[in-house]
């Protein structure tokens, strides 16, 4: 399906979890926040939030800076 | 030097750095070390997708369980923009709510929007988050962010990344005068000197990135500024000698060989 990840499109699998969207990019859950349509995921619900088509995903990290 | 004290942590350094503009991570690191700094101030940014996994990440480098991460809401034009930033920060650091507020005005000055940084403050301190808080040299805003609950009062001391140094000397020294929480200069440090000179006026702490990262040697700077902010406490507490307009000789006149 169709999401939006970090201003991009990306085609990823159907029906897939946040965890399992994570696991798909190769990306630790370690110091990162994960929005969907504006709205904060908690990381303990990264298991149970499925995604859906046209979602808009944002990845967020702390990076260097003043 | 004694301790400054922010959200009921003590810390040995009054030196607070970023940890942008550095080569690559190990220089950020060694950076921050000679510097002395125990709270560093990050960014919050949209991961890079395609990035390696096996790059390291920056709080990789910098453990929060060592150093006090100090999220800023940098490239925030307005209240609601800051405001998810630390939302998001604070999910990224595991619920802490420390946090630099900082809404800008324009691009070319990076001045604060002081409307704006009001809006902000207050709905961050109904959400129980700890500001700090970047802002002109105004005593007045300076108390109002005060009064809504910041913990710390960041004064730009001449526009960020500038090296200018501290252009608004009594600015700065009446919104010490004025205030009850520490004062953090943030903003416009160039060298040793400039961060010497904030501390001899009595301000709390300097906060400083570009003037590190950017020098030739960003880690003989990082020592260098570590000095200058221990020897500017040490002088401002020593208590300086008034100024005088004449002479005034240091050898005794009594004994002179020449008479």
């Amino acid at each position: 399906m169709r999401i939006i990840l970090n201003k991009d499109v990306q085609i990823i699998p159907d029906s897939i979890s946040i965890d399992g969207l994570l696991e798909h990019l190769n990306i630790e859950i370690k110091y990162i926040a994960i929005e969907v349509n504006q709205k904060i995921v908690p990381k303990s619900e990264y298991d149970t939030f499925n995604l859906k088509e046209n979602d808009n995903v944002e990845i967020i990290n702390a990076v260097g800076g003043g | 030097m004694s301790k400054l004290i922010i959200n009921d942590k003590s810390y040995n350094s009054r030196l607070i750095v970023g940890t942008g503009k550095y080569k690559d991570l190990t220089e950020t690191k060694q950076a921050i070390l000679n510097s002395g700094a125990e709270m560093v101030t990050v960014a919050i940014r949209r991961m890079n997708i395609g990035q390696d996994k096996s790059l390291p990440n920056l709080l990789d480098y910098l453990d929060p369980k060592i150093f006090t991460i100090l999220p800023n809401t940098a490239g925030c034009y307005n209240a609601k923009d800051a405001v998810r930033t630390c939302q998001l920060a604070a999910e990224i650091l595991e619920g802490e709510k420390l946090v630099k507020l900082e809404v800008l005005g324009d691009d070319k000055t990076l001045y604060p929007n002081v409307t704006e940084t009001l809006k902000a403050a207050e709905q961050l301190v109904k959400d129980d988050f700890k500001i700090m808080v970047y802002t002109t040299d105004d005593h007045i805003i300076a108390k109002e962010l005060e009064n809504i609950g910041c913990i710390s009062i960041m004064p730009l001391a001449s526009p960020i990344g500038s090296g200018l140094g501290i252009q608004n000397e009594y600015n700065l020294l009446t919104i010490k005068e004025n205030s009850t929480v520490p004062i953090i200069v943030d903003a416009g440090v160039g060298t040793a000197s400039d961060a010497s000179k904030v501390m001899e006026l009595g301000c709390d702490g300097v906060l400083m990135n570009t003037a590190i990262a950017c020098a030739k040697d960003p880690l003989l700077m990082a020592t260098a500024m570590k000095k200058a902010v221990e020897s500017g406490y040490d002088a401002y507490h020593a208590g300086r000698i008034p100024k005088k307009f004449h002479a005034s000789a240091s050898s005794p006149k009594e004994g002179n060989v020449c008479d």
